[in-house]
């Protein structure tokens, strides 16, 4: 497995699903911490994630503040913000990891076969404690004109 | 004349998003109708009359794989062309979803462009670029 080229490959997704999908230029940022990047209460982050199998196999992860999760699902389905509901908000945020897992591991290795799984909401406070036990981890932030987001890899032993 | 498409997708807001791509790419459309996955999909495709089915493939109950395997079973349903609309676009997978009688791919995430030229293709109908300028403005406003 190489972690530099999983790395490139979910940057390049990252970037074609919030440019085709959402209009949004995107820019890598340094990130170190997630709480340090995002410097707000964990209740204020959208969190969701996506298991995976195949060559790989973990879990991706994406972290996003609530506001930032309410404009691009109103600007996916072109909406006023007032007319979004959280249920459109936790679909879209799902979509959205569903869509840049997809495209990082066909950009990986479009050779093999990589199983997803269906994408779910999570707490982002639960995540934070989970990740420090989960050994290689791939952490990319993303800033956009708006606010940042942040994807995490977590990856398990190979078999 | 426009064709009736059924959208197969467990995200009301891809769902969504999906039928105003159609609508915005100039692809003629008659009526769409909506379905949260394939056991209900094959529920709709049984009480009404379909042109096309674009489905998703990852979804709970009954994913897009085995809505057209369902479908190759049934003689009324086996002729309508399905279109895999999938974020999971590896060689094999693709090459996977034709063998099993699937008419054509879309990779999400995709342009309206992407989905008329593959949607014109399936149903036979000539390309032009001009559709998608005259008919995007007011497929947007979907």
């Amino acid at each position: 497995m190489n972690n530099n080229s999983l790395k490139i490959a979910l940057k390049d997704s990252t970037f074609e699903v919030l440019e085709k999908m959402f209009f949004l230029t995107a820019e890598f940022a340094r990130i170190n911490n997630l709480n340090e990047f995002f410097q707000l209460p964990g209740s204020k982050i959208a969190a969701a994630k996506i298991n995976f199998s195949g060559s790989v196999r973990g879990s991706l992860f994406v972290f996003l503040p609530q506001t930032l999760a309410l404009s691009i699902t109103a600007d996916f389905l072109g909406d006023d913000p007032e007319n979004i509901s959280k249920e459109k908000i936790i679909e879209t945020v799902k979509e959205i990891l569903n869509m840049i897992a997809g495209g990082a591991f066909s950009k990986y290795d479009n050779s093999k076969i990589f199983n997803l799984d269906i994408p779910e909401m999570v707490n982002y406070d639960g995540v934070e404690k989970d990740g420090s036990n989960s050994g290689k981890e791939i952490l990319l932030g993303v800033k956009t004109i708006e606010e940042s987001l942040a994807l995490r890899m977590d990856l398990m032993a190979e078999k | 004349m426009g064709y009736n498409i059924l959208v197969v997708d467990d995200s009301l807001a891809m769902r969504s998003v999906i039928k105003k791509s159609v609508k915005a790419s100039g692809f003629k459309v008659k009526q769409f109708f909506d379905a949260a996955n394939g056991k209900e999909a094959l529920n709709i495709l049984k009480q009404e009359w379909f042109d096309l089915v674009l489905t998703d493939f990852n979804m709970p109950e009954m994913n897009g794989l085995e809505l057209v395997a369902a479908m190759k079973k049934d003689d009324l349903l086996r002729t309508i062309p399905v279109v895999m609309i999938s974020t999971e676009g590896s060689r094999l997978r693709i090459e996977d979803f034709f063998k099993k009688g699937v008419a054509g791919f879309i990779k999400k995430p995709f342009e309206p462009e992407e989905i008329r030229q593959n949607l014109n293709r399936i149903m036979g109908e000539p390309d032009d670029e001009q559709q998608f300028s005259e008919d995007s403005a007011e497929g947007l406003d979907f």
